[in-house]
């Protein structure tokens, strides 16, 4: 090859490089649907029965020495320290008069996977999840054994998870929040970052709340989405191009969608599904533009009013404990966090409640309820013990890797971290962590 | 090829006119003659105009396909360029085109926006590149890299509103000179175009019509 044509083929070469690498999905699935699908699902108020912190005999390669199982609708979730492993499991009552627990397990960050199929076999246990009746008080500890395999193939590997101890209290009290959702953008989870898909996803791997982005359409309603442009990392569609502050609400609806084909969905019913779908306990609504804050504000606003109402009548079954913050992020986000404030007095509205970011003296100032520090300034113990003792919660944002995770649970003890690996510091807040005090009491 | 001829033209045209040895007188010496010495072969530059038309058809999907009612991925593409026709290697060039891209309806429902309906999507895009093309026997390739400005436009319950971005663009096209006159060339060409901060590639098959406006001949 003369140099003419060496020199063509390398400018060729060099601009058909791409340096973004496509996300490599597999989330593995039983082929006929698992036996979950011949069975009656366990009753949520049964699904209890699965907390606690196990010791892992056979499975230690996959899943380490302890898990800590906790559960939501329709889930029981092993939470591992193992690679920020879970594994996402379903349950039902077999006609043969076992429990079987069944689903996938996965590391986040790697492409490792594989399905999960477990039992309960004790004839009490079993009369308990699968009855009505009150729990009788000799009912022996949850163990479950079965197998596990890696990638699609059947699960022929032994494992098993025995039950060592209870869970540390965890819900109002401590918060693992999503980071925008289950995963980060690079993950292997199958779900787009602020999506409501990711959203649930992010419950059934151990978080009980959720951070979420939060920008403003052309037409003035809030969305969740990170990035002020449209870029090809976050979404895809042919006509979704440019900023978007640019689009309205139904052009963004018709041309874009998230990265797994998730529409960007508005805050009014990320909220609803929240509250409707979920047992998740708070989002933090992380103001990107100053002109989210009034829109969104109204919408926390609503909510807060609806929900005492229907935590004030007579019927206890539909109580929901739910907050909803305005994360006060920048002082340009603070200015109109005081205009927001006005206008809905005007309005005759409620006051949502905040969270400020950057200043622990603001967020007594400002009568937040929580600060939200980053975690690259360190833990900042006293300060943590200064907002407490005014009455609010401090919650770091982001931590992801287990070294960084253990010291600032165990020299802070804050009331939550915002991470996107929510195994990780539900497995390391159960094993190091302090439960922060009750809100409102005087520990 | 045709530069060749033009390089041949001028060099006779320069050697007649740097070195007026008239018809000698043949010489009555017997003793050989001195060795002439070669005139130094000057070079043939111009400066080339062209025009490039033709269909596009542009990469990647419309969102939403249970909204969408219709999608034409399908378009057309006009560039205009000035180059310089060097006689070394590449030829340096800046281009100027606009492709019509992409069209379509999604049907959206009900939502916070009021009531649903037909949204009729366009996207076109501005293409200013500079670049490099060479000829290689009758092929001549084409490398360019610059700015696109990506264009695209809604209408939705009798409103229209247009939006922006200026991503990258990369360029790479290979074309085929089917014509070859004097001052003017044809080329057949197809060409990718990436604007990749934007998730816009396209590409085209032109054709491209050529002609040199101004030569410059140096020793």
């Amino acid at each position: 090859m003369n140099s003419k044509s060496f020199a063509w083929v390398f400018v060729a070469s060099l601009s058909l490089v791409d340096c973004e690498s496509a996300a490599e999905v597999t989330i593995p699935a039983f082929p006929d649907g698992g036996l979950v699908r011949t069975g009656t699902p366990v009753a949520r108020d049964r699904l209890m029965r699965f907390e606690g912190m196990f010791g892992v005999g056979n499975g230690q390669r996959i899943f380490g020495e302890t898990v800590a199982v906790r559960t939501s609708p329709g889930t029981v979730s092993v939470l591992t320290d193992k690679n920020a492993g879970f594994a996402v499991l379903e349950s039902a009552c077999l006609p043969d008069g076992r429990v079987v627990v069944e689903g996938y397990w996965q590391y986040p960050t790697r492409t490792e996977a594989g399905l999960v199929r477990v039992f309960v076999e004790d004839t009490a246990l079993v009369a308990y999840l699968c009855g009505t009746e009150e729990a009788p008080p000799t009912l022996p500890a949850v163990t479950l054994k079965g197998h596990y395999g890696e990638g699609n193939e059947f699960p022929r590997n032994p494992l098993d998870f025995t039950f060592s101890r209870e869970l540390k209290p965890w819900r109002g009290r401590f918060f693992t929040v999503a980071h925008h959702g289950a995963c980060e953008n690079t993950d292997h989870c199958g779900t787009a970052p602020n999506s409501l898909e990711s959203i649930r996803l992010a419950e059934r791997i151990g978080s009980n709340a959720a951070e979420l982005d939060v920008r403003i359409t052309r037409d003035d309603i809030p969305v969740l989405f990170h990035d002020p442009g449209l870029s090809r990392t976050l979404v895809r569609g042919v006509f979704c191009n440019g900023q978007l502050a640019e689009l309205s609400l139904a052009e963004l609806t018709a041309a874009c969608e998230l990265r797994y084909g998730e529409l960007i969905p508005t805050v009014e019913e990320t909220l609803d599904m929240m509250v409707n779908e979920t047992e998740m306990e708070g989002v933090y609504l992380d103001m990107k533009v100053p002109g989210a804050v009034l829109p969104t504000a109204r919408l926390a606003s609503r909510l807060m009013t609806s929900l005492r109402e229907r935590n004030e009548n007579d019927d206890p079954t539909d109580d929901r404990q739910f907050g909803a913050l305005i994360a006060i992020t920048t002082e340009e986000v603070l200015e109109a966090w005081h205009d927001a404030k006005k206008k809905l007095a005007e309005e005759g509205l409620e006051i949502p409640r905040c969270l400020l970011e950057y200043d622990p003296d603001l967020v007594i100032s400002e009568g937040c309820v929580a600060w939200g520090p980053t975690w690259t300034a360190g833990p900042q113990v006293e300060n943590v013990k200064k907002v407490r003792a005014a009455g609010a919660g401090t919650i770091y944002w982001t931590i992801n890797q287990s070294d960084f995770i253990d010291a600032f649970l165990t020299q802070a003890h804050p009331d939550g971290i915002i991470t996107a690996r929510a195994a990780l510091v539900f497995h390391h807040y159960q094993t190091l962590g302090t439960p922060p005090p009750i809100r409102g009491s005087a520990e | 090829m045709n530069r060749a001829r033009n390089l041949a033209l001028a060099l006779t045209a320069a050697s007649a006119l740097v070195s007026p040895v008239s018809a000698a007188e043949p010489s009555e010496e017997t003793t050989p003659a001195p060795k002439k010495e070669l005139a130094p072969q000057p070079s043939v530059s111009s400066l080339e105009l062209s025009a490039a038309f033709g269909p596009t058809v542009v990469g990647g999907e419309a969102a939403n396909p249970e909204y969408l009612q219709s999608f034409r991925r399908t378009g057309v593409y006009g560039e205009f360029a000035v180059g310089y026709r060097s006689s070394y290697f590449v030829d340096p060039f800046l281009s100027v085109g606009y492709a019509t891209l992409a069209s379509g309806q999604s049907r959206i429902p009900d939502g916070p926006y009021g009531s649903g309906g037909t949204v009729g999507q366009h996207l076109g895009a501005w293409v200013i590149s500079p670049g490099i093309t060479s000829d290689i026997w009758r092929f001549r390739p084409r490398f360019a890299l610059g700015l696109a400005i990506i264009q695209q436009s809604f209408e939705f319950q009798g409103e229209t509103h247009s939006s922006s971005q200026m991503p990258l663009v990369t360029q790479l096209g290979l074309g085929f000179n089917a014509y070859d006159d004097d001052r003017v060339r044809l080329d057949l060409e197809i060409r990718g175009v990436l604007a990749g901060g934007a998730d816009v590639r396209f590409a085209t098959f032109d054709a491209v019509l050529r002609g040199d406006l101004l030569y410059f001949v140096s020793r």
